[in-house]
């Protein structure tokens, strides 16, 4: 079940972390991969990996906050890679800059600009470049990577990031219902605490999460995998949190 | 290896619609599965059909309404499998009627066809699903969150299943077990039932669903209630998933 093969996948932000985990994991259930992330190196990396372990990969680098260079980019890989069956929204937190976290009533302008630069307008730009493509074809799997910083108010000092994440969140869900009846779904899979957060931090917030652990990127990507498949072609509009339990909504 | 290779079973109203697709699912992804069902010649029918697909299957035949009789439930898939993975509570009973005209009994039938038989089976199968680190997926309805006339008895009962639900998935984390729950949609033997007595209803509520198609009880439904029973999905507890279509759109 769930096998993806002859689907050609693109996972943003897939140079390392969670990103990197959803594309081996589509790449090991048969989707050839296009391995995006803003530096090349990382990118090749990965793409390299997937290829070593017997998956079939490109690496693509573009910045997915510039709408032109992404279409650009997406139309030379359909070229040589096939069109975009399965698009992931990974990129995300600060972009390319380093994830401040802040009250809001102390960020500038330019602070908040480039996480809703990544986290939303990164979001809306791949999903223009690829809707059109799939409606035609009458096939499409759209997944958005949010956060619960979009749905809840606990962690401190991530407010436009969790208004970012919450508007990709809500256009991807617009986009199940425009694009649904022409075979395309989009889902939004919303994290919690995963392996990624600083030690200290983590003892105490693992304390709170009914499984007792932090997320991993496998996780995060059999929650994926599950969406892109032909199996879970009913599913559309949902927001399935992999967060161990904390918080169930 | 199949999804579900080695795992036990019970799934509850498991003689026809959505049940007997979860039940379908379970068997092809390599599960041995219990139904209970108090209808009892088609019960046997079903334990048939999903033996002759090669599955270990067996058949109870038990009104769920008898809550003295349903650790009766769980002793019998101890017996049968000496083990239970997985606990599936779909069966449920309504009637469709404004909430003004709702009898005492009518709502009743509800709670007592699928909150009271959730619950307690939720509770007998507690200690095995500790000893097998497994989980339990409730059936729920996006009827409740689109507040749908004439559904007031059902919603109550579907929507106290989601709240004990996700109360059992937080208390329940820390050993291992995990609580899902399911809104479906699909061509369950109501809904046939509906569509044949109501075609212009039925043409109208399809064309409300984003992908403007009713849902299979085993290719849809069942393959979702195998993902969240499966390992891979050992990080996901207490979530509802919508397996509608996107027919509901409170989000």
């Amino acid at each position: 079940m769930f096998r993806l093969d002859g689907k050609v996948a693109l996972v943003t932000g897939a140079g390392f972390g969670m990103g990197a985990g959803v594309a081996r994991a589509l790449a090991a259930q048969g989707a050839r991969v296009i391995v995006n992330d803003l530096r090349e190196d990382r990118a090749q990396a990965v793409a390299s990996e997937i290829g070593q372990a017997g998956g079939q990969a490109m690496a693509l680098p573009f910045d997915v906050t510039d709408g032109q260079a992404v279409a650009h980019a997406l139309e030379s890989a359909a070229q040589s890679f096939g069109p975009i069956d399965i698009l992931v929204n990974n990129a995300g937190n600060a972009g390319g800059g380093a994830f401040v976290q802040k009250p809001f009533a102390d960020m500038a302008p330019d602070e908040w600009t480039p996480f809703v630069a990544v986290n939303l307008d990164g979001v809306m730009h791949c999903i223009h470049a690829v809707l059109p493509g799939m409606q035609a074809r009458g096939w499409g799997r759209i997944v958005t990577i949010s956060s619960d910083a979009a749905r809840f108010g606990h962690p401190p000092g991530v407010s436009v990031y969790g208004a970012a994440k919450a508007g990709a969140a809500h256009l991807t869900r617009y986009v199940a219902v425009e694009a649904g009846a022409c075979g395309v779904t989009a889902n939004v899979v919303s994290l919690g605490y995963m392996n990624t957060i600083g030690e200290p931090f983590a003892g105490e917030i693992v304390r709170q999460i009914p499984r007792g652990r932090l997320g991993t990127p496998e996780d995060v990507a059999a929650a994926v995998l599950f969406l892109s498949s032909e199996e879970a072609g009913y599913v559309t509009g949902a927001t399935l949190a992999v967060n161990g339990g904390f918080p169930a909504i | 290896m199949e999804q579900l290779e080695g795992k036990a079973a019970i799934v509850t109203g498991g003689a026809r619609g959505v049940a007997k697709g979860v039940a379908t699912a379970f068997v092809k992804a390599g599960a041995k599965v219990l139904i209970v069902d108090r209808e009892a010649e088609l019960g046997a029918a079903t334990e048939a059909e999903l033996r002759a697909l090669g599955g270990d299957v067996v058949f109870m035949a038990l009104d769920l309404t008898d809550r003295a009789a349903l650790p009766g439930i769980v002793d019998k898939a101890v017996e049968a499998f000496g083990r239970i993975d997985i606990l599936v509570n779909a069966a449920q009973a309504s009637r469709q009627k404004l909430v003004a005209e709702t009898s005492d009994e009518d709502f009743e039938l509800s709670l007592d066809t699928g909150l009271w038989p959730t619950f307690i089976l939720m509770r007998a199968a507690y200690p095995h699903l500790v000893e097998s680190k497994g989980c339990v997926i409730n059936f729920a309805t996006g009827a409740a969150m689109d507040a749908i006339p004439t559904q007031g008895s059902y919603a109550a009962a579907k929507e106290a299943i989601r709240a004990i639900s996700k109360v059992a998935a937080s208390e329940w984390g820390p050993q291992g077990v995990r609580v899902n729950i399911i809104c479906p949609f699909a061509n369950s033997p109501g809904v046939q039932a509906w569509k044949e007595w109501a075609p212009d209803d039925y043409a109208t509520q399809i064309g409300k669903v984003s992908l403007r198609r009713i849902g299979d009880c085993e290719t849809d439904i069942g393959a979702a209630a195998v993902f969240l029973a499966s390992d891979a999905a050992g990080y996901i507890t207490g979530q509802t998933l919508m397996v509608d279509g996107g027919q509901t759109k409170a989000f």
